[in-house]
């Protein structure tokens, strides 16, 4: 007999996606994209989505964006006053209410005002529980959730298309790195900017990359895009690169793909990173074995250099030994069979050349 | 009298009858097919040999000096009436011959030809001169695992040579009159009999169950990967290996799972095949303890599937059962729907029985969502977090706070195909909102002072107080799923708000490349607020959003 399992259930939440994706755009099944003239007006809708388990009177808004920090995409709220897209869209009804579940389209029209300036303007439409989380009276910060979809209108017109990699800086923690992409759009439409962020040590191999494909909104200062590197084991020195691609096709709205993408580069950094301790110690031990080596083969060196300074050549006659030649030139069978790489039994054949001191025994022989 | 040799006749009869059908029964269906061609044949005539008549129309060979006459009959056609499920039990070739001399050692040498090879290696010999038409019944059975394609006209053939060994000149004449092949068979008996579905796994094993034995789940996102185990049971006959290769299919429920229009699972279907990356497809399954399970019954471990046909890789016994694996992903299908499966041949005939059928509800449609949950992923219903006390501060003082505990997680679900979004925090009322205890007030988003925050001035209100978000040292965690990961994602760096500059801080942005189907739980978001000092003593109050936006 199997022992029941139990599984939980995970329900998600309150959302919505576009009603209408252009199948020719696949980045229109998450956002709206619209490319409308002054004076233009654009019917869609938005398919308010409820995944939980409980019936939700959901309440639906259009807001303009922001740009929160470090650049994301952000909504403005509700309370805000609406200068831009939020201002530009009516739904045909603010409120929904939706079995668990279950999905619901909402029509809405978006109608782009005269005299507006060329290029893209972002808003947002919301989705938000109409009773949501209960305020608490208590001291401290009520939360409450929404979830929203980008609305991004596009007024044709002197497209500009341009990103700027301004910098890439490396902050240091106990094990990371942080390292930051410093971007800037400098045109007048988003775009959607693939930026890769590549570590490379001394010896030219990669071992670090990261980024991805951000959506780079136009706007004056720039974006942030942090990245953490982990601290190497070994240290030593390291490359920093950075590039971004992105489409810089007047004519190609978002989403749409270019046959070639436009690069921007950061200009590189090199860094020394301390090794992490346990590889200070190894490489210390290393090191040291390296220098006792080192000082070994010098003293090797140096002796064999001394031998081929002071000793001479010697040809061998008839009734040498090496134990004889040893002891008439002040040194030992030993030494002068290790010179000379003679092995035992040291046999010698005449006129056969060894190295001897030039230095006699005291006995003058 | 009479009647006691009645009752004898009777029972005598009956036995026979029934003795009759369990022979039957043990040795399996018969089909017996002529030849309906011949390859390289040196007899005379040898179309004579072909079909199964008796007819007294002769392929003929002689054998003078001990020579030896072979020839090749094809083409038994086993193709259109063999069934396709068939499972070979016996194969015997049955050429019906005479000779026209006792007086030496004639004999014919049969063999079959598989592919090219012969089976046995060595011809099966006939052991008499028989003088009338006689069969020489060769059963090649044991020379090979006998499946249904080794006896289609593409494969198969019969060799039967005439031999003398022992003839003079004049040799011994031999007369063939069929060469006959007969099978003999079952139709073997698989029932579905139990199923398990799984968390997919990019190797071939599986994830956690998500849900019980014989148990259907739903699927938390529409582009969920699953796993699906299946145990066919074999009742009549051994499953052998690779006689039989089987499929998927699937149809949306109605009322039950029986008696639907099924479809194939293909690469493109609503819910279709999976290509994990590593495993390939057709490879060993690796048992699992969560294995399904079907009584008491043995499991004969078969093969992971990317696709079909699935193989019999192990002899599955009567009374076991085969596992086999198979990787699903959802692909467009409806949402909010049961969808049922069932395994059946290749050729898409179904299973004797189906005492199961593996379910699967799919997910709602997908959407961005933020909640906050508690330890039991259900929603908190007023959600919150407090900041330190601090007790009348005269000079500028900071207090913290932590935003998101483990008993109020924010949990970021994207459950679409789309992978870019941000998470961001802002005050509700705008940039223009106040803390509030009533009549006192302080700001959160003044940039005035050293440190900042502690003074007023730099904003359109009167009132002093920063509030600092640092989300770079937060945890994230995925959605335990083998799909999920925090790969493409990353946590707000740390920042103030600035009235009119920075209104919304990122706790959180993930970038093309970031997984689809998947929630994200934030916890230990850092939150500071500095407030100037000699501000009223009070409780107070601000209500922040969190926004979760497809960008």
């Amino acid at each position: 007999m199997q022992s029941p399992v139990t599984h939980a259930v995970e329900y998600g939440g309150l959302g919505g996606v576009p009603a209408n994706p252009d199948p020719n755009n696949s980045r229109s099944k998450s956002i709206f994209i619209y490319t409308l003239a002054a004076g233009q007006t654009k019917s869609d809708g938005v398919r308010v989505v409820n995944n939980s388990n409980q019936i939700k009177t959901i309440q639906l808004y259009a807001t303009d964006s922001e740009v929160a920090s470090g650049g994301s995409f952000a909504c403005r709220q509700k309370a805000d006053d609406k200068k831009d897209v939020g201002r530009w869209v009516r739904l045909d009804n603010s409120e929904v209410r939706l079995d668990p579940a279950t999905s619901q389209v909402v029509p809405f029209k978006v109608q782009v005002p005269s005299g507006v300036s060329v290029g893209e303007h972002n808003g947002c439409l919301v989705i938000q529980e109409k009773d949501g989380p209960t305020e608490q009276s208590d001291n401290g910060v009520q939360l409450s959730f929404r979830s929203a979809i980008r609305m991004a209108v596009t007024v044709p017109g002197d497209i500009k298309k341009e990103v700027v990699f301004s910098d890439l800086l490396v902050k240091p923690d106990s094990q990371k790195y942080t390292l930051t992409a410093q971007l800037q759009n400098r045109g007048n439409v988003s775009l959607d900017t693939d930026v890769a962020v590549v570590v490379k040590n001394g010896f030219g191999r990669q071992v670090y990359q990261n980024g991805g494909v951000y959506p780079l909104l136009a706007q004056k200062r720039s974006i942030d895009l942090n990245f953490e590197f982990p601290r190497p084991f070994w240290g030593g020195w390291y490359k920093i690169t950075g590039t971004a691609d992105y489409n810089n096709e007047p004519k190609l709205s978002l989403g749409d793909q270019a046959k070639k993408n436009t690069r921007a580069t950061a200009p590189a950094q090199n860094i020394f990173i301390p090794p992490q301790p346990v590889a200070a110690v190894i490489e210390l031990a290393v090191g040291l074995l390296a220098l006792l080596i080192g000082l070994l083969m010098a003293y090797v060196l140096r002796k064999s250099r001394r031998v081929s300074k002071t000793w001479q050549s010697y040809t061998v006659k008839s009734g040498d030994t090496l134990a004889s030649l040893a002891k008439k030139r002040g040194t030992n069978l030993r030494t002068v069979a290790r010179t000379n790489k003679i092995k035992a039994p040291y046999k010698l054949t005449t006129g056969q050349s060894i190295k001897l001191p030039s230095k006699l025994n005291k006995s003058g022989e | 009298m009479k009647f006691k040799f009645l009752v004898l006749l009777i029972v005598l009869v009956f036995l026979l009858f029934n003795l009759g059908n369990v022979g039957q029964a043990s040795t399996g269906l018969v089909i017996t097919n002529g030849a309906g061609g011949q390859g390289a044949n040196a007899w005379t005539n040898p179309i004579q040999a072909q079909g199964t008549t008796d007819d007294n129309s002769y392929a003929t060979a002689n054998t003078p000096n001990g020579s030896r006459v072979s020839g090749i009959w094809n083409n038994y056609n086993f193709d259109t009436n063999l069934p396709l499920n068939a499972a070979i039990t016996k194969v015997e070739i049955i050429p019906q011959y005479k000779v026209n001399s006792t007086l030496f050692t004639a004999t014919l040498e049969v063999m079959a030809v598989v592919g090219g090879a012969n089976c046995p290696a060595s011809p099966l010999i006939s052991g008499s001169e028989p003088t009338v038409d006689t069969d020489f019944i060769a059963d090649v059975t044991a020379c090979r695992s006998w499946t249904r394609s080794d006896l289609l006209n593409s494969s198969f053939a019969a060799s039967v040579a005439a031999r003398c060994a022992n003839c003079t000149v004049a040799g011994v004449a031999f007369s063939l009159d069929y060469v006959k092949v007969r099978i003999t068979y079952n139709t073997p008996d698989y029932e579905q009999a139990a199923y398990r579905w799984y968390d997919n796994t990019d190797s071939t094993t599986v994830g956690a169950p998500l849900a019980g034995n014989n148990s259907s789940p739903t699927l938390y996102a529409p582009a969920d990967r699953v796993r699906l185990r299946v145990l066919l049971h074999v009742t009549t006959t051994t499953l052998l290996t690779s006689s039989q290769q089987f499929k998927l299919q699937l149809a949306q429920k109605t009322t039950t799972c029986a008696g639907l229009s099924y479809t194939d699972v293909t690469a493109s279907s609503e819910i279709a095949y999976y290509n994990n990356p590593t495993p390939a497809s057709g490879a060993n399954l690796t048992l699992n303890a969560q294995d399904p399970q079907h009584a008491t019954d043995t499991i004969v471990q078969q093969t992971y599937n990317e696709s079909s046909p699935f193989s019999t890789v192990a002899n599955v016994p009567v009374a076991q059962d085969g596992l086999w694996d198979i990787a699903l992903v959802g692909n467009g299908a409806l949402p909010n729907t049961a969808y049922c499966f069932r395994m059946t041949y290749n050729d898409g005939t179904p299973l004797t029985t189906y005492s199961v059928f593996p379910e699967l509800v799919t997910s709602a449609a997908g959407n961005l969502s933020v909640d906050i949950v508690d330890l039991a992923a259900s929603s908190v219903p007023a959600p919150a977090f407090s900041f330190t006390n601090l007790q009348s501060p005269i000079n500028c003082a900071t207090s913290t706070a932590t935003l998101g505990l483990s008993s109020q997680k924010i949990r970021a679900v994207n459950t679409t195909s789309s992978p870019g979004w941000s998470l961001t925090i802002a005050a509700t009322n705008g940039s223009t909102a106040l803390w509030s205890a009533g009549t006192p007030k302080y700001d959160f988003n003044d940039n005035a002072g050293s440190p900042a925050g502690c003074a007023a001035g730099l904003d359109s209100d009167t009132y002093g107080g920063q509030m600092a978000i640092n989300a770079s040292a937060a945890t994230l965690t995925p959605r335990a799923v083998s799909a999920c990961s925090n790969s493409g994602l990353s946590k707000g760096a740390a920042a103030v708000f600035v009235e009119g500059t920075v209104n919304a801080i990122t706790l959180l942005s993930a970038a093309a490349g970031a997984p689809t189907g998947c929630f994200w739980d934030l916890t230990n978001t850092s939150v500071s607020q500095n407030l100037p000092g000699g501000q009223t003593p009070g409780s107070y109050s601000i209500s922040m959003t969190l926004t979760m936006v497809a960008n």
